[in-house]
Protein backbone atom coordinates (compact mmCIF):
# COMPACT_ATOMS: atom_id res chain seq x y z
CA UNK A 1 0.00 0.00 0.00
CA UNK A 2 1.46 3.65 -1.16
CA UNK A 3 0.40 7.03 -1.58
CA UNK A 4 -2.45 7.28 -4.38
CA UNK A 5 -0.49 8.10 -7.54
CA UNK A 6 -1.28 11.83 -8.66
CA UNK A 7 -2.11 12.52 -5.11
CA UNK A 8 1.19 13.24 -3.35
CA UNK A 9 0.96 17.24 -3.75
CA UNK A 10 -2.27 16.88 -2.00
CA UNK A 11 -0.95 15.10 0.90
CA UNK A 12 1.72 17.02 1.53
CA UNK A 13 -0.55 20.09 1.74
CA UNK A 14 -2.68 18.33 4.39
CA UNK A 15 0.34 17.07 6.54
CA UNK A 16 1.28 20.68 6.59
CA UNK A 17 -1.75 21.98 7.06
CA UNK A 18 -2.38 19.55 9.95
CA UNK A 19 0.62 20.20 11.48
CA UNK A 20 0.53 23.58 11.79
CA UNK A 21 -3.21 23.58 12.91
CA UNK A 22 -2.93 21.14 15.63
CA UNK A 23 0.31 23.11 16.65
CA UNK A 24 -1.49 25.86 17.53
CA UNK A 25 -4.43 23.67 18.76
CA UNK A 26 -1.46 22.72 21.36
CA UNK A 27 -0.48 25.65 21.93
CA UNK A 28 -3.67 26.98 22.88
CA UNK A 29 -4.78 24.77 24.82
CA UNK A 30 -1.35 24.70 27.10
CA UNK A 31 -2.54 28.36 27.32
CA UNK A 32 -0.95 30.09 24.90
CA UNK A 33 -4.11 31.80 23.05
CA UNK A 34 -2.70 33.50 19.64
CA UNK A 35 -3.65 37.21 19.44
CA UNK A 36 -5.92 37.47 16.70
CA UNK A 37 -7.45 40.86 15.09
CA UNK A 38 -10.42 41.95 15.45
CA UNK A 39 -13.04 41.41 12.78
CA UNK A 40 -14.99 44.31 12.12
CA UNK A 41 -17.74 41.52 11.25
CA UNK A 42 -18.32 40.22 14.46
CA UNK A 43 -18.27 43.51 16.63
CA UNK A 44 -20.41 44.97 14.36
CA UNK A 45 -22.99 41.97 15.31
CA UNK A 46 -23.35 43.67 18.88
CA UNK A 47 -23.94 46.83 17.28
CA UNK A 48 -26.81 45.47 14.98
CA UNK A 49 -28.48 43.81 18.35
CA UNK A 50 -28.23 47.28 19.97
CA UNK A 51 -29.73 48.60 17.36
CA UNK A 52 -32.59 45.76 17.44
CA UNK A 53 -32.80 46.93 21.36
CA UNK A 54 -33.14 50.87 20.38
CA UNK A 55 -35.64 50.61 17.48
CA UNK A 56 -37.80 47.19 18.53
CA UNK A 57 -37.35 46.38 14.96
CA UNK A 58 -36.46 42.51 14.83
CA UNK A 59 -32.34 40.88 13.58
CA UNK A 60 -32.45 38.27 10.73
CA UNK A 61 -30.03 35.83 11.54
CA UNK A 62 -29.42 32.80 9.07
CA UNK A 63 -26.41 30.50 7.67
CA UNK A 64 -27.60 31.05 4.03
CA UNK A 65 -30.76 29.46 1.99
CA UNK A 66 -28.18 26.57 0.63
CA UNK A 67 -26.82 25.83 4.30
CA UNK A 68 -27.02 22.13 3.41
CA UNK A 69 -25.09 19.32 6.34
CA UNK A 70 -23.21 17.21 3.45
CA UNK A 71 -21.36 18.65 0.60
CA UNK A 72 -19.53 21.09 -0.20
CA UNK A 73 -21.62 23.52 1.37
CA UNK A 74 -21.53 21.72 5.04
CA UNK A 75 -18.32 24.08 6.24
CA UNK A 76 -20.11 27.21 5.50
CA UNK A 77 -22.93 25.79 6.89
CA UNK A 78 -21.04 24.81 10.32
CA UNK A 79 -19.46 28.42 10.46
CA UNK A 80 -22.78 30.06 10.02
CA UNK A 81 -23.92 28.10 12.98
CA UNK A 82 -21.31 29.35 14.93
CA UNK A 83 -21.95 33.01 13.91
CA UNK A 84 -26.09 32.21 14.89
CA UNK A 85 -25.49 31.08 18.31
CA UNK A 86 -23.13 34.37 18.94
CA UNK A 87 -25.78 36.79 17.41
CA UNK A 88 -28.42 34.45 19.35
CA UNK A 89 -26.93 34.91 22.55
CA UNK A 90 -26.30 38.70 22.12
CA UNK A 91 -30.05 39.09 21.16
CA UNK A 92 -31.72 37.29 24.20
CA UNK A 93 -29.55 38.55 26.53
CA UNK A 94 -29.97 42.40 25.76
CA UNK A 95 -33.99 41.84 24.55
CA UNK A 96 -33.47 42.20 20.88
CA UNK A 97 -35.77 40.07 18.87
CA UNK A 98 -34.37 37.72 16.53
CA UNK A 99 -36.03 35.99 13.20
CA UNK A 100 -33.94 32.54 12.15
CA UNK A 101 -34.77 31.98 8.14
CA UNK A 102 -34.36 27.94 8.17
CA UNK A 103 -32.48 27.16 4.94
CA UNK A 104 -34.37 25.65 2.17
CA UNK A 105 -33.73 21.75 3.16
CA UNK A 106 -35.16 21.48 6.34
CA UNK A 107 -32.27 19.49 7.61
CA UNK A 108 -30.54 22.63 9.60
CA UNK A 109 -34.04 23.36 11.35
CA UNK A 110 -33.58 21.27 14.11
CA UNK A 111 -30.21 22.58 14.63
CA UNK A 112 -30.90 26.20 14.56
CA UNK A 113 -33.88 26.02 16.48
CA UNK A 114 -32.32 23.97 19.33
CA UNK A 115 -29.49 26.87 19.11
CA UNK A 116 -32.27 29.23 19.95
CA UNK A 117 -34.11 27.28 22.46
CA UNK A 118 -30.46 26.66 24.45
CA UNK A 119 -29.22 29.68 23.96
CA UNK A 120 -32.55 31.37 25.46
CA UNK A 121 -32.68 28.63 28.46
CA UNK A 122 -28.87 29.16 29.18
CA UNK A 123 -29.39 33.10 29.37
CA UNK A 124 -31.95 32.47 31.83
CA UNK A 125 -34.67 33.73 29.73
CA UNK A 126 -36.70 30.26 28.50
CA UNK A 127 -39.18 32.92 27.56
CA UNK A 128 -37.41 34.60 24.41
CA UNK A 129 -37.20 31.48 22.43
CA UNK A 130 -40.14 32.33 20.02
CA UNK A 131 -40.80 28.90 17.79
CA UNK A 132 -42.48 31.38 15.12
CA UNK A 133 -39.33 33.51 15.06
CA UNK A 134 -38.23 30.07 12.92
CA UNK A 135 -39.16 30.18 9.87
CA UNK A 136 -39.28 28.02 6.86
CA UNK A 137 -40.41 29.56 3.58
CA UNK A 138 -39.57 26.74 1.19
CA UNK A 139 -38.07 24.24 -0.66
CA UNK A 140 -36.52 26.38 -3.74
CA UNK A 141 -35.00 29.62 -3.34
CA UNK A 142 -37.63 31.92 -5.03
CA UNK A 143 -39.67 31.17 -2.12
CA UNK A 144 -37.09 31.50 -0.01
CA UNK A 145 -36.36 34.63 -1.02
CA UNK A 146 -40.10 36.56 -1.76
CA UNK A 147 -40.71 34.85 1.78
CA UNK A 148 -37.89 36.33 3.92
CA UNK A 149 -38.66 39.67 1.73
CA UNK A 150 -42.25 39.71 2.74
CA UNK A 151 -41.64 38.93 6.33
CA UNK A 152 -38.60 42.15 6.44
CA UNK A 153 -41.16 44.64 4.53
CA UNK A 154 -43.91 43.41 6.98
CA UNK A 155 -41.28 43.27 10.51
CA UNK A 156 -39.34 45.49 9.49
CA UNK A 157 -35.48 45.24 10.06
CA UNK A 158 -32.71 46.39 12.79
CA UNK A 159 -30.13 44.07 11.01
CA UNK A 160 -29.70 41.40 8.57
CA UNK A 161 -26.82 38.95 9.58
CA UNK A 162 -26.05 36.36 6.89
CA UNK A 163 -22.78 34.89 7.24
CA UNK A 164 -22.92 30.76 5.55
CA UNK A 165 -24.22 29.12 2.17
CA UNK A 166 -26.05 31.96 0.37
CA UNK A 167 -27.51 32.24 -3.26
CA UNK A 168 -27.88 35.29 -5.37
CA UNK A 169 -32.04 34.84 -4.93
CA UNK A 170 -32.65 33.16 -1.79
CA UNK A 171 -30.54 35.11 0.24
CA UNK A 172 -28.51 38.01 -1.06
CA UNK A 173 -31.57 40.00 -2.68
CA UNK A 174 -33.47 39.80 0.95
CA UNK A 175 -30.56 41.46 2.28
CA UNK A 176 -30.83 43.85 -0.27
CA UNK A 177 -34.03 44.35 0.90
CA UNK A 178 -32.72 44.22 4.53
CA UNK A 179 -30.66 47.55 3.81
CA UNK A 180 -33.33 49.47 1.86
CA UNK A 181 -35.95 48.78 5.31
CA UNK A 182 -32.76 50.45 7.26
CA UNK A 183 -31.08 47.00 8.76
CA UNK A 184 -26.94 46.71 9.06
CA UNK A 185 -26.23 44.36 6.51
CA UNK A 186 -23.41 42.09 7.72
CA UNK A 187 -22.22 38.37 6.05
CA UNK A 188 -21.01 36.87 3.38
CA UNK A 189 -20.55 33.47 1.65
CA UNK A 190 -17.18 31.28 0.62
CA UNK A 191 -19.54 31.32 -3.07
CA UNK A 192 -17.21 32.69 -5.19
CA UNK A 193 -19.59 33.77 -7.59
CA UNK A 194 -21.18 36.13 -4.77
CA UNK A 195 -18.55 38.05 -3.84
CA UNK A 196 -19.76 40.55 -5.80
CA UNK A 197 -23.02 40.72 -4.10
CA UNK A 198 -21.55 41.05 -0.59
CA UNK A 199 -19.32 43.40 -1.57
CA UNK A 200 -22.47 45.78 -2.98
CA UNK A 201 -24.77 44.84 -0.46
CA UNK A 202 -23.22 44.31 3.46
CA UNK A 203 -22.12 47.03 5.32
CA UNK A 204 -19.76 43.90 6.57
CA UNK A 205 -19.20 41.59 4.10
CA UNK A 206 -16.80 38.72 4.83
CA UNK A 207 -15.32 37.28 1.65
CA UNK A 208 -14.74 33.70 1.44
CA UNK A 209 -12.48 32.02 3.97
CA UNK A 210 -13.58 35.30 6.11
CA UNK A 211 -16.76 33.02 6.51
CA UNK A 212 -14.96 30.57 8.33
CA UNK A 213 -13.03 33.17 10.56
CA UNK A 214 -16.14 35.01 11.57
CA UNK A 215 -17.46 31.27 12.65
CA UNK A 216 -13.92 30.42 14.80
CA UNK A 217 -13.82 34.10 16.24
CA UNK A 218 -17.86 34.06 17.16
CA UNK A 219 -17.05 30.79 19.19
CA UNK A 220 -15.17 32.79 21.35
CA UNK A 221 -12.97 29.35 22.37
CA UNK A 222 -9.21 30.13 22.15
CA UNK A 223 -8.62 27.12 21.01
CA UNK A 224 -11.04 27.36 18.20
CA UNK A 225 -9.46 30.88 16.72
CA UNK A 226 -6.22 29.65 17.19
CA UNK A 227 -6.24 27.23 14.42
CA UNK A 228 -6.58 29.94 12.08
CA UNK A 229 -2.86 31.59 12.76
CA UNK A 230 -2.22 27.58 11.34
CA UNK A 231 -4.36 27.85 8.11
CA UNK A 232 -2.52 31.35 7.62
CA UNK A 233 0.67 30.19 7.62
CA UNK A 234 -0.28 27.15 5.43
CA UNK A 235 -1.20 29.79 3.01
CA UNK A 236 1.83 31.84 3.44
CA UNK A 237 3.63 28.51 2.75
CA UNK A 238 1.73 28.39 -0.15
CA UNK A 239 2.20 31.93 -1.37
CA UNK A 240 6.29 31.15 -1.08
CA UNK A 241 5.88 27.75 -3.23
CA UNK A 242 3.94 29.77 -6.20
CA UNK A 243 7.09 31.78 -6.65
CA UNK A 244 9.39 29.13 -6.64
CA UNK A 245 7.19 26.77 -9.12
CA UNK A 246 7.22 30.02 -11.28
CA UNK A 247 10.85 30.82 -10.85
CA UNK A 248 11.38 26.85 -11.92
CA UNK A 249 9.38 26.56 -14.63
CA UNK A 250 10.71 29.31 -16.02
CA UNK A 251 13.60 27.87 -15.60
CA UNK A 252 12.39 24.94 -18.03
CA UNK A 253 11.61 22.70 -15.44
CA UNK A 254 8.42 20.63 -15.42
CA UNK A 255 6.82 21.78 -12.55
CA UNK A 256 3.22 22.94 -13.53
CA UNK A 257 3.40 21.35 -16.96
CA UNK A 258 -0.37 19.62 -17.48
CA UNK A 259 -0.96 16.13 -16.20
CA UNK A 260 3.20 15.72 -15.88
CA UNK A 261 4.30 18.10 -14.04
CA UNK A 262 5.44 17.47 -10.28
CA UNK A 263 2.86 19.24 -8.55
CA UNK A 264 0.17 16.71 -10.38
CA UNK A 265 1.70 13.24 -9.24
CA UNK B 1 -25.17 -5.92 53.15
CA UNK B 2 -26.10 -4.06 49.81
CA UNK B 3 -28.27 -1.27 49.43
CA UNK B 4 -31.92 -0.87 48.81
CA UNK B 5 -32.27 -0.90 44.91
CA UNK B 6 -34.50 2.19 45.05
CA UNK B 7 -31.74 4.28 46.50
CA UNK B 8 -29.07 3.66 44.75
CA UNK B 9 -27.78 6.49 41.95
CA UNK B 10 -29.31 5.82 38.63
CA UNK B 11 -26.53 5.14 35.63
CA UNK B 12 -27.34 8.41 33.39
CA UNK B 13 -25.59 8.86 31.06
CA UNK B 14 -25.08 12.44 30.38
CA UNK B 15 -27.00 14.58 27.38
CA UNK B 16 -23.32 15.81 26.28
CA UNK B 17 -22.27 12.38 26.18
CA UNK B 18 -25.18 11.13 23.64
CA UNK B 19 -25.56 14.21 22.14
CA UNK B 20 -22.16 15.40 21.46
CA UNK B 21 -18.84 13.22 23.08
CA UNK B 22 -20.94 9.98 20.90
CA UNK B 23 -21.46 11.72 17.35
CA UNK B 24 -18.49 12.87 17.38
CA UNK B 25 -16.19 9.90 18.33
CA UNK B 26 -17.88 8.25 14.96
CA UNK B 27 -17.59 11.50 12.82
CA UNK B 28 -14.04 11.10 13.73
CA UNK B 29 -13.39 7.78 12.94
CA UNK B 30 -15.43 7.66 9.94
CA UNK B 31 -13.85 11.08 8.47
CA UNK B 32 -10.16 9.24 9.61
CA UNK B 33 -10.78 6.60 7.35
CA UNK B 34 -11.92 8.55 4.72
CA UNK B 35 -9.04 10.57 4.72
CA UNK B 36 -6.99 7.14 4.80
CA UNK B 37 -8.45 5.59 1.57
CA UNK B 38 -8.56 8.94 -0.04
CA UNK B 39 -4.64 8.73 -0.32
CA UNK B 40 -3.54 5.11 0.06
CA UNK B 41 -3.54 3.23 -3.07
CA UNK B 42 -2.54 -0.75 -4.04
CA UNK B 43 -1.85 -1.21 -7.87
CA UNK B 44 -2.50 -4.53 -7.12
CA UNK B 45 -6.06 -4.07 -6.64
CA UNK B 46 -8.44 -3.67 -9.71
CA UNK B 47 -10.31 -1.31 -10.68
CA UNK B 48 -12.54 0.66 -9.30
CA UNK B 49 -11.19 -0.41 -5.82
CA UNK B 50 -8.18 1.71 -5.45
CA UNK B 51 -7.38 1.29 -2.01
CA UNK B 52 -7.73 -1.57 0.51
CA UNK B 53 -10.51 0.81 2.53
CA UNK B 54 -12.47 1.38 -0.74
CA UNK B 55 -15.08 -1.39 -0.12
CA UNK B 56 -15.11 0.24 3.61
CA UNK B 57 -15.89 3.31 2.36
CA UNK B 58 -18.21 2.36 -0.08
CA UNK B 59 -19.91 0.82 2.66
CA UNK B 60 -20.02 3.70 5.18
CA UNK B 61 -20.61 6.11 2.29
CA UNK B 62 -24.41 4.11 1.77
CA UNK B 63 -24.97 4.48 5.46
CA UNK B 64 -24.27 8.30 5.15
CA UNK B 65 -26.75 8.54 2.52
CA UNK B 66 -29.32 6.53 4.48
CA UNK B 67 -28.97 8.57 8.26
CA UNK B 68 -28.55 11.76 5.92
CA UNK B 69 -32.11 10.98 4.57
CA UNK B 70 -33.30 10.77 8.37
CA UNK B 71 -31.76 14.01 8.81
CA UNK B 72 -34.36 15.18 6.17
CA UNK B 73 -37.12 13.15 7.36
CA UNK B 74 -36.55 14.89 10.69
CA UNK B 75 -36.04 18.58 9.91
CA UNK B 76 -39.43 17.91 7.38
CA UNK B 77 -41.70 16.44 10.53
CA UNK B 78 -40.27 19.15 12.89
CA UNK B 79 -41.26 21.42 10.24
CA UNK B 80 -45.44 20.21 9.61
CA UNK B 81 -44.97 19.45 13.89
CA UNK B 82 -44.78 23.51 14.18
CA UNK B 83 -47.26 24.60 11.79
CA UNK B 84 -49.81 21.63 13.28
CA UNK B 85 -49.10 23.39 16.53
CA UNK B 86 -49.90 26.96 14.90
CA UNK B 87 -52.87 25.39 13.71
CA UNK B 88 -54.11 23.58 17.05
CA UNK B 89 -53.96 27.33 18.27
CA UNK B 90 -57.41 28.43 19.51
CA UNK B 91 -57.26 31.64 18.07
CA UNK B 92 -57.75 31.86 14.33
CA UNK B 93 -54.35 33.57 13.20
CA UNK B 94 -52.52 34.75 10.24
CA UNK B 95 -49.67 32.17 11.11
CA UNK B 96 -52.55 29.34 11.92
CA UNK B 97 -53.92 29.51 8.52
CA UNK B 98 -49.83 29.64 7.16
CA UNK B 99 -49.27 26.36 8.63
CA UNK B 100 -53.10 24.51 7.80
CA UNK B 101 -51.94 25.76 3.98
CA UNK B 102 -48.50 24.19 4.36
CA UNK B 103 -49.95 21.23 5.95
CA UNK B 104 -52.63 20.82 3.62
CA UNK B 105 -50.47 21.35 0.10
CA UNK B 106 -47.98 18.55 1.82
CA UNK B 107 -50.71 16.13 1.86
CA UNK B 108 -51.95 17.15 -1.81
CA UNK B 109 -48.35 16.94 -2.95
CA UNK B 110 -47.97 13.22 -0.98
CA UNK B 111 -50.95 12.00 -2.22
CA UNK B 112 -50.63 13.25 -6.31
CA UNK B 113 -47.23 11.57 -5.83
CA UNK B 114 -48.67 8.22 -4.99
CA UNK B 115 -51.68 8.32 -7.13
CA UNK B 116 -50.56 10.02 -10.31
CA UNK B 117 -48.52 7.86 -13.12
CA UNK B 118 -45.16 8.18 -12.67
CA UNK B 119 -45.21 9.36 -9.57
CA UNK B 120 -43.39 12.49 -8.73
CA UNK B 121 -41.28 12.29 -11.65
CA UNK B 122 -44.09 12.12 -14.23
CA UNK B 123 -45.78 14.56 -16.32
CA UNK B 124 -48.83 14.94 -14.88
CA UNK B 125 -47.18 15.43 -10.92
CA UNK B 126 -44.60 17.94 -12.61
CA UNK B 127 -47.43 19.93 -13.97
CA UNK B 128 -49.17 21.10 -10.64
CA UNK B 129 -45.94 21.69 -8.88
CA UNK B 130 -44.81 24.20 -11.88
CA UNK B 131 -48.48 25.07 -11.89
CA UNK B 132 -48.47 26.08 -8.51
CA UNK B 133 -45.19 25.77 -6.27
CA UNK B 134 -42.76 26.86 -9.06
CA UNK B 135 -44.91 30.19 -10.32
CA UNK B 136 -45.42 31.09 -6.43
CA UNK B 137 -41.99 31.99 -6.43
CA UNK B 138 -41.85 33.53 -9.44
CA UNK B 139 -42.16 36.56 -8.28
CA UNK B 140 -38.42 36.36 -6.93
CA UNK B 141 -37.05 37.53 -10.93
CA UNK B 142 -38.98 40.87 -9.90
CA UNK B 143 -36.99 41.03 -6.50
CA UNK B 144 -34.06 40.55 -8.41
CA UNK B 145 -34.39 43.86 -10.42
CA UNK B 146 -32.99 45.09 -7.31
CA UNK B 147 -29.45 43.98 -7.32
CA UNK B 148 -28.69 46.39 -10.72
CA UNK B 149 -30.53 48.84 -8.52
CA UNK B 150 -27.80 48.18 -5.76
CA UNK B 151 -25.27 48.29 -8.37
CA UNK B 152 -26.24 51.39 -9.85
CA UNK B 153 -26.70 52.93 -5.93
CA UNK B 154 -24.39 51.43 -4.22
CA UNK B 155 -20.84 51.77 -6.87
CA UNK B 156 -18.91 54.71 -5.22
CA UNK B 157 -14.99 55.60 -6.28
CA UNK B 158 -14.72 56.31 -2.84
CA UNK B 159 -11.42 53.66 -2.39
CA UNK B 160 -8.84 52.25 -4.62
CA UNK B 161 -10.84 49.50 -4.29
CA UNK B 162 -14.42 50.21 -4.54
CA UNK B 163 -13.40 52.07 -7.68
CA UNK B 164 -11.66 48.81 -9.33
CA UNK B 165 -14.81 46.95 -8.56
CA UNK B 166 -16.70 49.58 -10.31
CA UNK B 167 -14.68 49.77 -13.36
CA UNK B 168 -13.97 45.89 -13.73
CA UNK B 169 -18.13 46.21 -13.82
CA UNK B 170 -18.40 48.58 -15.98
CA UNK B 171 -15.86 47.80 -18.84
CA UNK B 172 -17.82 43.87 -18.34
CA UNK B 173 -21.04 45.63 -19.25
CA UNK B 174 -19.95 47.48 -22.01
CA UNK B 175 -18.36 44.05 -23.52
CA UNK B 176 -22.11 42.61 -22.62
CA UNK B 177 -23.74 45.70 -24.66
CA UNK B 178 -23.36 44.79 -28.31
CA UNK B 179 -23.95 48.54 -29.25
CA UNK B 180 -20.83 49.74 -26.96
CA UNK B 181 -18.43 47.21 -28.75
CA UNK B 182 -20.01 48.29 -32.14
CA UNK B 183 -18.95 51.96 -31.37
CA UNK B 184 -15.44 50.96 -30.09
CA UNK B 185 -14.29 47.18 -30.67
CA UNK B 186 -11.77 47.29 -28.28
CA UNK B 187 -14.76 47.20 -25.27
CA UNK B 188 -14.83 43.15 -26.03
CA UNK B 189 -11.55 42.27 -25.64
CA UNK B 190 -10.92 44.45 -22.59
CA UNK B 191 -13.66 42.56 -20.96
CA UNK B 192 -12.92 39.40 -21.60
CA UNK B 193 -9.29 40.41 -20.17
CA UNK B 194 -10.36 41.39 -17.11
CA UNK B 195 -12.98 38.23 -17.01
CA UNK B 196 -10.00 35.73 -18.03
CA UNK B 197 -6.77 36.99 -16.53
CA UNK B 198 -7.52 39.04 -13.30
CA UNK B 199 -10.75 37.57 -12.37
CA UNK B 200 -9.52 34.19 -12.80
CA UNK B 201 -6.31 34.87 -10.93
CA UNK B 202 -8.35 36.15 -8.11
CA UNK B 203 -10.87 33.44 -8.19
CA UNK B 204 -8.07 30.39 -7.79
CA UNK B 205 -6.50 32.79 -4.96
CA UNK B 206 -9.99 32.75 -3.07
CA UNK B 207 -10.80 28.96 -3.48
CA UNK B 208 -7.11 27.78 -2.75
CA UNK B 209 -7.50 30.09 0.54
CA UNK B 210 -11.27 29.01 1.52
CA UNK B 211 -9.57 25.87 0.64
CA UNK B 212 -7.05 25.95 3.51
CA UNK B 213 -9.62 27.29 5.65
CA UNK B 214 -12.31 24.29 5.21
CA UNK B 215 -9.50 21.96 5.65
CA UNK B 216 -8.57 23.80 9.10
CA UNK B 217 -12.13 23.50 10.10
CA UNK B 218 -12.26 20.02 9.20
CA UNK B 219 -9.29 19.12 11.23
CA UNK B 220 -10.71 21.02 14.29
CA UNK B 221 -13.67 18.74 13.92
CA UNK B 222 -11.49 15.64 13.61
CA UNK B 223 -10.82 16.29 16.90
CA UNK B 224 -13.69 17.57 18.52
CA UNK B 225 -13.04 21.05 18.59
CA UNK B 226 -15.14 22.66 15.85
CA UNK B 227 -18.20 23.22 18.35
CA UNK B 228 -20.36 24.88 14.87
CA UNK B 229 -22.12 21.50 14.65
CA UNK B 230 -22.67 20.06 18.13
CA UNK B 231 -21.81 22.27 20.38
CA UNK B 232 -24.21 22.83 23.34
CA UNK B 233 -25.38 25.62 26.03
CA UNK B 234 -26.19 23.23 28.29
CA UNK B 235 -24.29 20.26 29.49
Amino acid sequence: MSIAVGRYTEFILMVITAFATYYYLWQALRGKPQELREMVQITAISDAVDRGVETGRPVYVSPGDMAYLSGMYAPMTIAGMNVIRYTARLAVRKGARIILPVPCNPEAMPLIDGIFREVCVAEGKPEAYKRDDVIYYGVDQSHHSMGLTATIAREGCAAAIFCGATRGGGTNSPAGWAREFGGIVIGGTARYLHQGSWAMLADYPAFMDDTNAMGAVASGDDVVKASLVGGDIVKLVIVAFLFVAIVLAAAGLPVVTPKTGWIFQ
Amino acid sequence: MTEPASTKPAVVMSKRTYQRQIPLFIVSLVGAIFIAEYFTANPELKPPIKSPLTPLTSELTAWGTIIYAFTLLFGYVGLLRYQARRVQQRKTTRLAVLGGTCIGAAAVFTILGIVLPGGITGSQFRMWYTYIVTFAGGGMYTAWVHHPYNSYRYFRLTSIESAMMFLSWILICLRELSMFVAIWEPFYAIGTWIEGVPNTAVQRAALAAYGIGSLVLALRALVWKEPGLVEMEMA
